[in-house]
């Protein structure tokens, strides 16, 4: 089986914003919508004694997905391979997929009316290359593959690091998994 | 992306707004006010007091389905949220569907010309299902609220309680309401009189039965007998709504999550302060209990007017309150972005 | 749009192009359908990027067909600054502009013309060229700003800038003064690879930054206190007997005169300068000092600080010198002038200009490193060495201060014409009202651009500039490296736009400057007589590219060993022979930031906090971005960062709209309220302007003034920096304030 799934490297990040623009010129986004923000935690402590970890995100594409089961219409959909993704002809942007993640993956375009997500760039990996915002990323922050490959990045990545998920405690199984940093100087 | 290069920023973005509120209100309001209407006809043999009150939940649900279709991003689509089974919306849209048709139904027990206006059994049958379908549609939405994982505000099974004590508190009021504008007459109470005519209050002025009983009352007292019915109800479940919303911000207000406390507190002593003090507490529960305890005949009517009112004030302020659990460092990141007036939004860029 | 291109259409073909939105220069794979760009990708193979870009790079396509683009040429119609225009042929243009230098040239003299230049992007060999052979020694960059003083300092006093660090083998990295992890994302994943791998890494910034976040050990530094701290590690360094003592006898010319010198800068004298813990300066010197090899990272700082710049520039060179850091496996590598290729030196046509020419270049008299005096010595030293000599464009010309000042006060003589590209001289010279004063006031301005700024709007000609993808690319550090990377054009440029190259030709060739002279056709043709003594089985430039595309010669070390250092002594003069001949210190004397606290109490009375300016930021690269709607979205507003205790003792809370006020002039941004910054220091961002303001009234357009941080910046002769001429940027004092509501009262 495959399932496709991210590694964040936090400590590699610097927050520069490539992956949030490569994302959105990659899918046409509308200007208000970002599928890859990168979010800036910090600098927290006292100066001069800091500490700043940059938070990178995306459609956290989760085992359970309170999206897909709040769908009326099976739009929101999940395959075999773990993509979670909209089909557009089917959704009427009834906004409860939207109300559902925890993880503001979702959103409106309101041009066409229809909810729009990341898709883990499913056509690009189903034709064998990266997700857009992992090629771009000069920093290599981001790596992507397949969980279930065993020899792969990923599952040696996850495996053999501590890594933590967002909002773990509330069951959805989030699959971009987080390797913290530092964040200073220690 | 040239296509988008008009687009412009959605002012704070919450994921539903003001049509959605509109029809948790109008769900709520035609749920529970066929709730009555069927406890009272199943229950007390008073069907025909509330025979109007069945065509205003009709109406309510209807222009409440027009609001939730209006919202939608293609509301020609609509349809599609009948198509999968296990969403609980796509449950909600059924329910609310059958609600209306068993409401139309319903309403035709009291009108000769309708094929089925003479079999009671099947009156009763109906008004059974409306009642179970009344509850289904009073509670799912909000279960549908609460079902919302990250929604700190709304993720807590004391949603779908409150809305269902809610929905019953306005329906009583609208109830209540309808009856004072259009009472009682003794044409549809003799229309619809069953065949063993025990049930129900037959006949014209001076032999109306009053609640259930053989009783003399004429139908004008016992409509005000129906009336104190409902303002007892209505007393009672102030007093209890009232317990609960305080009981349910003071909950979030003490919540261990931080997304929640600021909501809370947000309803009580922030930006919604105004609309929860002055609106749901005061207008929608407090006045009414004074008039309901102190008052009689209009004012009676003036509190459950302010009663739905305070529905109406509930139902925004929960939708307002879609607060998520922030990421670190997400409220700074959604600070820094553009609010929606600035001026190279406006660019042709 | 990716989503609907088959990119493996037969019709498309793939351009190896690079990217120019900043000076890294990452290769870009641009797909080319019927003459169109249809996508974009950071190109895998490329040295720089292995396949990354940064969001300028990303949205390069938007930048080529933003609908603000000017696509034709323009003659002002109106009263300057009116923004009424005919649009005219290239060939009307160039034809009346040519008349018109001709003329000022008769009336005036060469001299009385001069060109304004900026972020590498253009072939400025072929500016040099057209100056050269026009006559007129006033060409000039931001240059100063941005590496060109450490890179004379250091040549004259290693002969040859030790530029290229060996990082593979380094132990510890120093990043003075740089963030590589806001402005060079590559640079950035080397730092950070390397770290996982245990490099050290030793960041001097006033700000926590990105870059600081990530490092071993940060030093807060007061801004532009930088030569204080320096003076202090070599301090450390000898007193705690850390230097490499071998190299230091061998090839050291000037230690004793050193070591006597540096007695007196303790830590503890620099602590008040610099706020640094004495221990903390001692750590930091200990680190750098015993986990050699190790290297430091050129950053702009050092070369923005107007007064001290010069001195600390030398003393950071002779900190590499005394650890042994310097052309060694895992130092500070001399990679020389290229011997392989042609460099840009030998383009510029130098000879051409005749020494009274030579001799008005303006600012040469009072700054004479990075002007003829002293690039005069520092190429004779490097020819007689290297055979070859640094690039004259950028390395030495007029002071662009005392340019826009001789514009204003016509002294010592007038300057009649200015001819901009590739800057807007507002936005990126200091002192921006007595810029934008300037260019009101000269006679004759001839802007290249994109789109209409506040430059082009006083111009009389605006010319349609072709930006990246429409043009090729070479990178070299200036020409002054020994390695080199290349990209083709995607397409041709588009509508009527034309590239500097086209512009300076086209004027010389009208100039009479003669056909041999300016014998390329194109840029390929000209970028191929620079790649083709490599020697590569290419038949042309775009060959070269495809085939080749750069070239990294194998680094040598210890080349002194045999030849010695490429210095008048043979050895790395901590002493410098170069700076004592051309009347400057030949060691570092201390002296503070331009305006601070110690020197200039009543100042710091009115002005109490430390300014810096050095706010370079993700999206934006200098002022360029801030009319890129998607990236503007990011960051739609300038914010100048406050920390918490400054800004509540001020009334200021985050997201207020606030007055940056200097002894020049005021800006406004808001309070991003940070504990990255000291109590006492104040960092604005750079390059702000308004392009959405497309309204032209007032005296300040596009807003350029309102919060633009050159408006606060220190040119004034005193402020510079007396070796090289290089104005002050940071350390500067500043006081700020609550903006009223609405903000511009």
């Amino acid at each position: 089986m495959t399932r496709y799934a991210m590694v964040m490297d936090t400590r590699r990040c610097v927050g520069c914003d490539s992956c949030t623009i490569a994302c959105k010129v990659w899918n046409e986004l509308p200007l208000d919508v970002l599928f890859c923000p990168v979010l800036r935690d910090g600098p927290h402590g006292v100066y001069p004694h800091l500490h700043m970890n940059h938070t990178p995100l995306l459609c956290m594409h989760c085992a359970e997905t309170p999206c897909v089961h709040a769908c009326p219409t099976g739009a929101s959909r999940q395959d075999a391979d773990g993509i979670v993704w909209v089909e557009e002809k089917g959704c009427i942007t009834c906004g409860a997929c939207i109300a559902a993640c925890p993880y503001n993956a979702r959103h409106r375009d309101r041009q066409r009316g229809v909810v729009i997500k990341c898709d883990f760039c499913k056509d690009r990996v189903r034709d064998g290359e990266e997700p857009f915002c992992v090629k771009t990323c000069h920093q290599r922050a981001r790596v992507f593959g397949d969980l279930d490959d065993k020899h792969g990045a990923v599952a040696r990545l996850v495996n053999s690091l501590r890594t933590e998920r967002l909002f773990e405690d509330i069951g959805t199984e989030p699959q971009v998994y987080y390797i913290m940093s530092k964040g200073g100087q220690g | 992306m040239k296509k988008h290069a008009e687009a412009t920023v959605k002012r704070h973005a919450h994921v539903w707004t003001w049509p959605i509120a509109g029809y948790l209100f109008l769900g709520g309001l035609g749920a529970g006010m066929v709730i009555v209407a069927s406890v009272g006809d199943l229950f007390f043999g008073l069907g025909s007091f509330f025979i109007p009150c069945a065509g205003c939940s009709l109406v309510a649900l209807g222009l409440g389905s027009l609001l939730l279709v209006f919202e939608l991003g293609r509301p020609l689509q609509f349809w599609r949220v009948f198509s999968r089974e296990r969403a609980v919306l796509t449950f909600g849209a059924w329910m609310v569907v059958c609600l209306m048709v068993l409401d139309a139904v319903y309403l035709g027990f009291w009108f000769d010309f309708v094929p089925w206006s003479g079999l009671f059994w099947l009156r009763s049958a109906v008004a059974g299902a409306c009642l179970l379908l009344g509850c289904g549609v009073m509670l799912y939405t909000g279960i549908e609220l609460s079902s919302m994982k990250a929604r700190v505000f709304w993720n807590t099974p004391a949603l779908p309680i409150l809305f269902a004590l809610s929905g019953l508190l306005v329906g009583c009021a609208g109830d209540y309401l309808v009856l004072c504008v259009w009472p009682y007459s003794a044409e549809f109470a003799v229309a619809a009189a069953g065949p063993e005519g025990g049930l129900e209050p037959v006949g014209g002025p001076g032999s109306a039965g009053g609640l259930g009983s053989a009783g003399g009352l004429g139908s004008a007292g016992s409509l005000a007998a129906v009336q104190s019915i409902l303002v007892v109800c209505m007393g009672a479940l102030s007093v209890v709504t009232l317990i609960s919303v305080l009981i349910y911000v003071l909950m979030m207000y003490t919540s261990s999550t931080a997304a929640a406390r600021k909501a809370a507190a947000r309803w009580l002593k922030g930006a919604f302060a105004w609309a929860f003090w002055g609106g749901l507490v005061f207008i929608g529960l407090v006045i009414p209990l004074l008039l309901l305890a102190f008052g009689s005949g209009i004012l009676h009517a003036g509190a459950a007017l302010c009663v739905i009112i305070g529905g109406i004030f509930l139902r925004f302020l929960v939708v307002y309150c879609d607060d998520m659990r922030d990421l670190p460092g997400e409220a700074l990141y959604k600070k820094r972005l553009p609010q929606g007036d600035e001026a190279f939004l406006k660019a042709d860029w | 749009m990716p989503k609907v291109i088959d990119l493996r259409d037969p019709d498309i073909e793939v351009r190896k192009s690079m990217c120019y939105f900043c000076h890294t220069n990452c290769g870009v794979l641009a797909y080319v359908r019927d003459g169109e760009v249809v996508y974009i990708e950071g190109d895998p193979d490329h040295p720089t990027n292995a396949g990354g870009l940064c969001c300028r790079g990303n949205i390069a396509l938007k930048h080529l067909d933003h609908p603000d683009r000017i696509n034709k040429p323009l003659k002002r119609t109106g009263e300057k600054g009116a923004n009424q225009w005919e649009e005219i042929t290239w060939g009307q243009a160039l034809d009346e502009i040519a008349e018109r230098l001709a003329a000022i040239k008769d009336e005036y003299g060469a001299e009385a013309v001069a060109t304004a230049g900026g972020t590498v992007r253009t072939d400025d060999w072929a500016r040099r060229r057209f100056m050269n052979l026009f006559g007129s020694p006033n060409s000039f960059h931001n240059a100063l700003l941005c590496w060109i003083p450490t890179f004379m300092i250091e040549t004259a006093i290693s002969g040859w800038s030790p530029f290229l660090s060996d990082m593979e083998n380094s132990r510890v990295a120093v990043i003075w003064g740089a963030n590589p992890g806001a402005s060079t994302l590559p640079a950035m994943r080397g730092l950070t690879d390397l770290h996982e791998k245990g490099l050290k890494l030793i960041c001097i910034d006033p700000r926590f930054t990105e870059t600081a976040a990530h490092a071993d050990l940060w030093l807060p530094i007061r801004p532009g206190a930088d030569l204080a701290l320096a003076l202090a590690w070599i301090n450390v360094i000898i007193d705690e007997e850390l230097y490499d003592a071998g190299f230091v006898e061998d090839w050291c010319y000037g230690f004793k005169e050193l070591v006597e010198h540096v007695e007196q800068f303790t830590p503890e004298w620099a602590a008040p300068l610099t706020w640094l813990d004495p221990e903390l300066i001692r750590e930091s010197a200990r680190m750098y000092a015993t986990n050699t090899p190790g290297n430091i990272q050129w950053g702009t700082s050092l070369d923005q600080q107007g007064k001290p710049s010069g001195a600390a520039i030398h003393a950071r060179a002779i900190l590499r010198a005394i650890t042994g850091n310097i052309d060694c496996p895992g130092g500070d590598l001399m990679p020389g002038p290229s011997m392989e290729y042609t460099v840009d030196e030998e383009l510029e046509a130098n000879e051409y200009l005749p020494e009274e020419q030579r001799a008005k270049q303006l600012g040469s008299e009072a700054f004479k490193l990075c002007s003829w005096p002293g690039y005069r010595l520092i190429s004779d030293i490097a020819r007689e060495y290297w055979g070859k000599a640094p690039t004259a464009e950028w390395m030495c010309e007029a002071n662009a201060p005392a340019v826009f000042r001789a514009i204003l006060t016509e002294d010592p003589y007038p300057i009649r014409a200015l001819l901009v590209a590739a800057t807007n001289p507002v936005n990126s010279y200091g002192n921006s009202r007595e810029v934008l004063e300037a260019l009101k006031k000269v006679d004759f301005l001839v802007t290249n651009e994109y789109w209409m700024t506040s430059a082009a709007l006083y111009s009389d000609y605006v010319l349609p500039i072709a930006g990246a993808l429409e043009r090729p690319v070479v990178h070299n550090n200036y020409g002054c490296a020994a390695s080199i990377v290349t990209g083709e054009r995607a397409v041709y440029p588009l509508h009527e736009r034309g590239t500097d190259y086209w512009f300076w030709q086209g004027l010389g060739l009208r100039l009479g400057q003669g056909e041999e002279l300016w014998p390329w056709a194109n840029e390929e043709e000209a970028y191929f007589d620079i790649v083709e003594p490599l020697g590569f089985e290419v038949d042309d430039y775009n060959g070269f590219v495809r085939e080749v595309g750069f070239y990294f010669p194998k680094p040598e070390y210890y080349r002194y060993k045999e030849e010695g250092f490429f210095t008048r002594t043979g050895r790395v003069e901590l002493y410098s022979t170069v700076l004592e001949e051309l009347g400057y210190p030949p060691l570092p004397q201390y002296c503070g930031p331009v305006e601070n606290e110690v020197e200039h109490p009543e100042l710091a009375e009115e002005y109490p906090l430390a300014l810096s300016t050095a706010g370079g930021f993700m999206p934006f690269h200098h002022s360029e971005e801030f009319n890129i709607k998607e990236l503007r979205y990011l960051r739609h507003d300038p914010y100048m960062e406050i920390n918490p205790a400054t800004a509540a003792r001020l009334g200021i809370e985050d997201g207020d709209w606030c007055w940056v006020e200097t002894l020049r002039g005021r800006i406004r941004q808001r309070a991003n309220v940070t504990n990255a910054v000291h109590e006492k220091v104040v960092l604005v961002q750079r390059g702000w302007w308004y392009p959405e303001r497309k309204e032209i009234c007032g005296d300040d357009p596009f807003g350029v003034l309102e919060s633009n941080a050159n408006v606060l910046t220190a040119t004034a002769e005193e402020h510079c920096d007396p070796i090289s001429g290089t104005w002050a940027n940071r350390g500067l004092l500043c006081r700020v304030y609550k903006a009223e509501e609405g903000g511009l009262s």
